[in-house]
């Protein structure tokens, strides 16, 4: 499991995550120190990611918490089955045979326990990856109840007695800042921020990840996309992932380089709500866009291209 | 062996002869100077993070700058924001010994240009008085404490030449019983509106803590002047903002509304754990099979959206922060019904209905400006609470989260706090945004009478508002 940051940087490389020194150096200290890697950002920016890298990484499983407002204690831990635990009290009702003691005593094994994430996590038998995506999104009672476990990894079950985890998991939190975290929790993690990447990595992105894709295409959608989330003031700036949708339908248009026409074509790709379009369109236009990617930025023609 | 740990021993007591232990260049030291650094400027910076970093520090190489930056934003600033102030704090902290005698040198020259304007300011005072009788005319230093003087110092040069004037023309031909006493007082009473003023204008954010050592002081000096230099619109205050800001503050106050109002709109139900049985439905659902209970239904509660009542001071001193609050509100009213505005200065007025949706922002505060009387007007706060309470008493319940916008500073302050006492009993919370800086509060009369019945913050830059948004009204 050990690794120095020069092979994590080439074991990113070649899970293919394109990775910045921080990126790396803050996931190889959250390894090394065996604390939670907290990992913030706007949306699309591979926060996720990262958690599936990882597990790639170590060839190991990923186990996947997805946070919702309301989740408690029975989805993230555990649960008894309990119509699976009726049945079985219903049928030895009718059998009469067993004795009632071993009756009981089986209704709290294993087999009646539904193993939500935490658990199965504490439960695993090689060190597995947990990822809690959008920890943001819970409520602060649980937010406490989480940050109990991560620094103890052990859990209580009353019928079974307290639980101590095999190895201590690779934790990844994931959060879109929409409410901000208690300072417990942040104090207990090793800190991320994602923001969305530059020009030049984005390059390296897409070049990575959409093959057949020429170089002057590739180098256009990049400063494009990154001018467009300078630039604009959008609900929701386009993300990585709307970057190398855009960057394959411009490939499947057998586009070689970025045009008003095929940019006006595939607007649909980088922007998923109206205000975003008509904002694109009022205040920078295909034209302009394409302007600017060819040096002669400033020709402001109203923007209708 | 027992040789060199020997030798070890006496060179540690060599070194510690010639510095104090604090002051030596061990990398703990350095380490725990710098994270004093970053609590001055208001990281909050626990022991264990601390340690954590120190941890970091050793697991990557000390040689690459980059890495032992990306080791220090891991382990201690825990948000964009405190990541930009830890950053710029490392670029301060740890540079060549050059550089910092140079900044040193910097900082010493113009601790020397204070103490020679403070020391200028004696001779500035002076003035020239006649004795009773025809007696030969004396002059006269105006005593003045030190802090006084270096207020004096800090005026800008035209009000310093007023006051000069006014200490040769006043008294030289009006004799009064004990004029020096008079004359003094005058200086000192206009010195202390200045340092009100002064402290009023401040600096600006971010906050800084300074520690009265000389070290210390230089890099935070350094980091804050840096941070300043970058105007943040989010940090700026509001008043500051100047026309060109505004469409930047415009797109992220619209940004930061529309986060909340998606988390206000969001009902869910409670955790199934701490709600009660539901046995009629219970009992109703499992029929079905034979009565036994095989689907528990458990009674749920919705989650109620927060009522607002917004308070907003639209008097002189306070239009251009209500705009702002303003603005916010209506971002949220576009998606809850549940927001009541009142405005108030010398009268208050209801303006909920005014808030039209259809309309852009502009336009509706447009016209709320044109048809209101009271816009920048003087401020009675207790006749709007009075207001309130007598004709849109259905307003104030449990429910309600009372959202003050005001300085404080009103007529009728006594009255006012009496009213407000009465508001909080009948309502879940009131918040009351003080667009004062905190540090001038002590100074303020009215703000101490009003605290005791609301929970008072600083909010005079979006980020201000920002935060209190997310951490007070959603918890």
């Amino acid at each position: 499991m050990e690794l120095t940051i020069e092979q994590l940087t080439r074991a990113f490389e070649q899970q293919g995550y394109i990775a910045d020194q921080e990126t790396v150096v803050t996931a190889y200290l959250a390894l090394t120190l065996q604390k939670p890697l907290l990992v913030e950002g706007p949306p699309g920016v591979g926060k996720t990611e990262i958690a599936k890298v990882l597990a790639n990484i170590f060839d190991t499983e990923l186990i996947r918490l997805q946070c919702y407002e309301g989740l408690d204690e029975n989805k993230a831990l555990y649960e008894w089955n309990y119509q699976k635990q009726l049945i079985k009290i219903q049928l030895s009702q009718v059998n009469r045979e067993g004795e009632c003691q071993t009756v009981e005593e089986g209704l709290f094994s294993a087999e009646y326990l539904l193993e939500r994430p935490l658990l199965k996590a504490i439960r695993a038998e090689k060190r597995p990856v947990l990822l809690i995506d959008e920890i943001d999104k819970v409520d602060q009672e649980f937010e406490a109840f989480l940050f109990e476990i991560l620094s103890d990894f052990q859990v209580s079950i009353p019928e079974w007695g307290t639980l101590k985890a095999r190895h201590i998991p690779v934790v990844v939190l994931t959060s879109n800042g929409e409410r901000e975290l208690s300072d417990g929790l942040k104090r207990r993690c090793v800190y991320l921020y994602l923001d969305f990447p530059t020009p030049e990595k984005e390059l390296r992105i897409i070049t990575a990840k959409v093959p057949g894709i020429g170089r002057r295409l590739s180098l256009e959608v990049a400063k494009a996309v990154g001018y467009i989330r300078d630039k604009l003031e959008l609900r929701k700036k386009p993300s990585i992932a709307e970057t190398l949708d855009w960057a394959r339908a411009l490939v499947s248009l057998d586009a070689d380089r970025l045009t008003p026409e095929t940019v006006n074509l595939t607007l649909n790709i980088i922007f998923k709500n109206k205000d975003d379009i008509d904002s694109f369109r009022q205040n920078l236009g295909p034209q302009e866009l394409v302007g600017f990617l060819n040096g002669t930025s400033g020709i402001a023609t109203g923007g209708r291209g | 062996m027992k040789n060199d740990a020997l030798k070890e021993e006496l060179l540690e007591r060599a070194i510690e002869s010639v510095h104090r232990s604090e002051a030596r260049e061990y990398i703990e030291n350095n380490l725990a100077r710098f994270m004093h650094v970053l609590r001055h400027l208001g990281l909050r910076i626990s022991s264990a993070e601390a340690i954590d970093a120190v941890n970091a520090l050793s697991a990557v190489n000390l040689l690459d700058r980059r890495q032992v930056e990306t080791a220090f934003l891991a382990t201690l600033a825990k948000s964009p924001e405190d990541r930009l102030i830890l950053d710029r704090a490392f670029q301060a902290y740890f540079v060549t010994p050059e550089k910092k005698a140079e900044r040193a040198e910097r900082s010493k020259q113009a601790r020397e240009r204070e103490a020679e304007e403070i020391s200028a300011v004696e001779d500035e005072l002076k003035y020239e008085l006649e004795g009773p009788g025809g007696e030969e005319a004396r002059e006269i230093r105006v005593p003045l404490t030190e802090e006084e003087k270096k207020i004096y110092s800090k005026l800008p040069a035209d009000r310093k030449k007023k006051l000069q004037e006014y200490l040769q023309k006043q008294f030289q031909s009006n004799p009064v019983n004990n004029p020096e006493q008079l004359i003094t007082t005058m200086i000192k009473s206009s010195l202390n509106y200045w340092k009100y003023y002064l402290k009023f204008q401040g600096e600006g954010p971010p906050e800084v803590d300074y520690t009265g050592e000389e070290e210390i002081d230089e890099i935070l000096q350094e980091v804050v002047e840096k941070l300043r230099a970058e105007e943040l619109v989010l940090y700026q205050d509001i008043q500051k903002l100047t026309e060109a800001d505004m469409p930047a503050a415009a797109a992220l106050i619209s940004k930061l509304s529309r986060r909340l109002a998606t988390r206000i709109s969001r009902r869910y139900r409670r955790s199934k754990k701490r709600e009660r049985l539901d046995l009629r439905r219970t009992i109703r659902h499992n029929i079905r099979y034979g009565g036994t209970m095989f689907r528990l239904k458990y009674k749920t509660k919705k989650v109620q959206k927060p009522k607002i009542l917004l308070i907003c001071d639209v008097s002189g001193s306070m239009a251009r922060y209500a705009g702002f609050v303003l603005q916010f509100i209506f971002g949220l009213s576009s998606v809850t019904e549940d927001i009541e505005t009142f405005i108030f200065s010398e009268d208050v007025e209801r303006i909920t209905g005014e808030i039209d949706k259809s309309q852009s922002f502009e336009k509706t505060m447009a016209e709320i400006i044109n048809r209101s009387e009271g816009w920048g007007r003087g401020t009675d706060f207790y006749k709007a609470l009075a207001v309130i309470a007598e004709k849109h008493k259905g307003l104030l319940n449990k429910d309600t989260f009372v959202l003050i916008v005001s300085d404080t500073k009103t007529l009728n302050a006594e009255k006012a706090a009496a009213g407000l006492k009465d508001m909080k009993r009948k309502v879940k919370d009131i918040i009351w945004l003080n667009t004062l800086p905190k540090k001038v509060w002590a100074d303020t009369a009215t703000v101490s009478l009003f605290r005791r019945y609301c929970r008072m913050f600083e909010c005079n830059t979006l980020a201000h508002l920002d935060k209190i948004m997310r951490t007070q009204m959603l918890k």
